[in-house]
């Protein structure tokens, strides 16, 4: 099952959808006002809501199941409490959206000091996590059944978290953004971006044993080709192979591949047989560096070369993506890392400088993605 | 670390990398891995049936080293060797050797053999490793933490076996009454333990922390509804209930607990468990069960057909780390074990998170089954032994994603 999960991986939709700018002056000035009068007053739940769509339907979810066990005529007491990885301030967007949801279904929501001097219903949400993903609990206690066990509403929330993990750094600022994720493993992956011809951006997976393409139709990747790649029974557990920095030739362990990669049905792929034993492979190409895999570039920070390097551990492990500088013949770490949900399988040069691609192996979800990480310079 | 960075800059030039650099943590290939196991296995061949439930579990590992897949049915199918490696020499009970398949499906192994020592006592185990004598092992629950001390390189899965007390004998040749009446004592000796029990204490003190309180029948990494079900120490109201409760109950002699005379946890258990139904007044003996590690009926909970006890011990390990699936799975136990008789409520096959909850409120009201704890899977490892990854349920030892580095020297601890 395979689908795409970044459509405008070229297209800045921030600017080629952005309306006209040309409100008037007074319009301008009304609204600066209004936010200023606005933003003392606004309340947790009048927060626009920031979850993305399938966060907000778990949590209209559990405000049905609520709103069925619970009376709106008596105050509601809500407290969320996050016993998951979710961060505080996730916890607090699925409080606000909670919240939203139960004022729509006209609750009166007390506040915790109203909740202890009336009679109201208590709403005690736990944020939690199992093996299927997150999930939301509402334990509903009504004051006038505080001796019977609280009723249970449980609904599932999705397996990520509801924002992406970004971080920020001082000088190199590492920013990775998802192009592909699919069950099966897959080396590297390819996008070209769209033709002067009027052509749709292309993008390429490789696998094991085959090179997919797709074409970015109607908003998503859309299945255009699957190039088999015949391989010999015999090869090692970890094929090598990448796309070269151009996108205009590949490299896989015991393959050929000729045609114009950027022309699917030009592409013909064959065993060479000229199949190197894996016990012969070498460990390392750079005997003696100790370090994780790692792709040099030159820097966008003026006058620099840059690295990006992938953390040491085992495969079993997350991992992070550090960038670092050169300042005369040293490199030196620069920003802060980027985390992966689990090991850094590829690291390759991207096609534009600055860039890098990545796949990664998901521990958490058992997939695996295909990331293009940007390194800017923050001054 | 980073100053090597220059001498990669410095190879690859001005041009600036245009071929990825490779990672010095890319496995390598050769070497023999050593593993020792408590158990032993008397055939590999999958129709044979393993006298123990130890030996059962060692087998099905084997078993999927050296075969690829399974049936639909969860049998192991094809040829012998079609898997990761193929059997060089086994000698029943004592010991195996396993090649790496050149030609298996998804690559070849990276270790060239496996070398599986059987039958060895855990005492013995953990001095081989110590002596780096072997590569990987597996260590009790309740001795990670003093291996751990000792320098010994752990490695623990997510707790993923159930231990549980569960009601024993059935009373379908009861008149109705009698039936009745000896459900609800049942009901109310279950409660009145459930309450009585210091699972913390089991916990901290004979686990050494290894593993956790369990009130429910998933684990909250499974489930994340664990937190529904508390499992904190008996407070001064609990003990008061756990009386009341017994008091009604009457019963003219000290109920039974059986435990697997060959399992030193589950005798530790039913000790404190002894001592904690005292502290409620309750009159309770632990009793070995020489038997009771013997088959698969030791895990179903069908208990003692003899009808010398009351209750006993159980370990039930998840089969899958889904919520849905792994109760599914106890579920079945329970139905034919401690629940026999009783009609199970209807199980969708999409189990929602709540679907999931009711079920285990719905057994677990019935104080048949009492949970205990969530031991973990834990694993002895030497320094040399790279990408292992404990297993967690339904999931073989990843002995062919293993590789021996035999340059960096790993720490040592709990992983």
């Amino acid at each position: 099952m395979l689908r795409w999960r970044f459509a405008n991986l070229f297209h800045d939709s921030r600017t080629l959808m952005r309306p006209s700018r040309g409100l008037p002056l007074r319009f301008h000035v009304t609204l600066v006002a209004l936010f200023f009068i606005a933003v003392p007053f606004r309340t947790l739940g009048q927060i626009s809501n920031p979850l993305p769509q399938p966060w907000n339907d778990a949590v209209r979810k559990l405000a049905d199941k609520i709103a069925a066990d619970v009376s709106p005529l008596k105050p509601l007491s809500l407290e969320v409490k996050n016993i998951s990885p979710l961060s505080a301030a996730e916890t607090l967007n699925v409080h606000g959206a909670l919240a939203d949801e139960l004022r729509n279904r006209s609750f009166l929501l007390a506040s915790p000091s109203i909740a202890a001097a009336e009679s109201v219903t208590t709403a005690q949400v736990t944020v939690s996590q199992g093996a299927d993903g997150y999930v939301l609990v509402a334990e509903i206690k009504s004051d006038s059944e505080t001796k019977n066990e609280p009723q249970i509403a449980i609904v599932s929330a999705p397996k990520l978290a509801p924002s992406a993990n970004q971080t920020s750094g001082e000088i190199l600022l590492l920013q990775k953004r998802l192009i592909w994720q699919q069950p099966e493993k897959f080396l590297d992956f390819f996008v070209w971006p769209l033709g002067g011809s009027g052509s749709a951006s292309l993008l390429a997976v490789l696998e094991p044993r085959r090179l997919a393409y797709y074409e970015f139709q109607d908003g998503g990747w859309r299945s255009s080709r699957s190039i088999p790649i015949p391989r010999p029974t015999y090869q090692p557990r970890n094929p090598d192979g990448f796309f070269e920095k151009d996108g205009t030739r590949l490299y896989l362990d015991g393959t050929a591949c000729t045609g114009e990669l950027a022309q699917p049905e030009t592409v013909k792929c064959k065993g060479t047989g000229a199949y190197e034993n894996p016990r012969t492979l070498p460990s390392t190409a750079l005997e003696g560096v100790n370090v994780g895999q790692a792709v040099v570039f030159e820097s966008p920070c003026e006058g620099h070369g840059a690295a990006l390097e992938t953390g040491t551990g085992d495969w079993t492990e997350t991992d992070t993506i550090q960038g670092s500088q050169s300042t005369n013949d040293n490199f030196s770490e620069s920003g802060a890392p980027i985390g992966t949900d689990g090991p850094v399988l590829t690291l390759v040069p991207g096609s534009v400088s600055g860039t890098a691609r990545i796949v990664v192996h998901n521990l958490k979800t058992g997939e695996y993605e295909g990331y293009v990480v940007t390194a800017t310079c923050s001054r | 670390m980073l100053r090597r960075l220059a001498v990669v800059s410095a190879l690859v030039g001005v041009t600036f990398a245009a071929v990825p650099a490779r990672s010095s943590r890319r496995p390598r290939y050769g070497g023999t891995l050593r593993v020792e196991i408590g158990a032993a296995v008397a055939s590999l061949d999958p129709d044979v049936e393993a006298a123990t439930a130890e030996e059962a579990a060692v087998k099905w590992q084997i078993d999927s080293l050296i075969f690829d897949h399974w049936d639909a049915d969860g049998e192991f199918a094809g040829a012998a060797g079609s898997g990761p490696f193929r059997v060089k020499a086994f000698e029943a009970g004592k010991r195996a050797e396993l090649a790496a398949n050149e030609e298996f499906r998804e690559g070849r192994p990276f270790v060239d053999s496996i070398e599986i020592s059987m039958g060895r006592a855990a005492h013995e185990r953990l001095v081989d490793l110590e002596l780096s004598k072997v590569d990987l092992t597996e260590i009790a629950p309740q001795d990670a933490r003093r291996a751990a001390e000792q320098g010994v390189r752990v490695s623990a899965s997510q707790p993923d076996e159930l231990l549980a007390l569960v009601f024993v004998g059935g009373n379908a040749a009861a008149t109705s009454s009698a039936r009745t009446t000896n459900q609800a004592a049942r009901q109310a000796a279950g409660q009145a333990l459930s309450l009585a029990i210091d699972r913390v204490a089991i916990v901290n003190f004979i686990l050494q922390k290894t593993g956790e309180a369990a009130g429910g029948l998933l684990p909250q990494w499974s489930s994340g509804t664990a937190f529904l079900f508390p499992a904190a120490p008996p407070s001064a109201p609990d003990l008061a209930h756990a009386k009341e409760q017994w008091k009604q109950i009457a019963p003219s002699g000290a109920l039974v607990l059986g435990y697997d005379s060959a399992d030193p946890l589950e005798q530790s258990v039913a000790e404190r468990i002894v001592v904690n139904a005292k502290e409620a007044g309750m009159a309770l003996r632990a009793q070995a069960m020489p038997g009771a590690s013997a088959g698969a009926d030791k895990s179903r909970g069908a208990g003692s057909q003899a009808g010398h006890v009351d209750m006993q011990l159980v370990r039930w390990r998840m089969t899958s780390p889904l919520p849905s699936v792994a109760l599914k799975d106890f579920l079945a136990r329970i139905y034919s074990g401690p629940l026999a008789g009783v009609e199970a409520g209807a199980f969708p096959e999409a189990a929602s998170p709540e679907d999931i909850y009711k079920q285990q409120r719905a057994v677990l009201s019935t104080y048949r089954v009492v949970p205990l704890v969530w031991l973990p899977q834990v694993y002895g490892l030497s320094a040399r032994v790279r990408d292992w990854k404990a297993p967690g349920p339904g999931e073989n030892w990843p002995l062919a994603d293993v590789w021996l580095d035999t340059e960096t020297p790993t720490p040592t601890g709990v992983q």
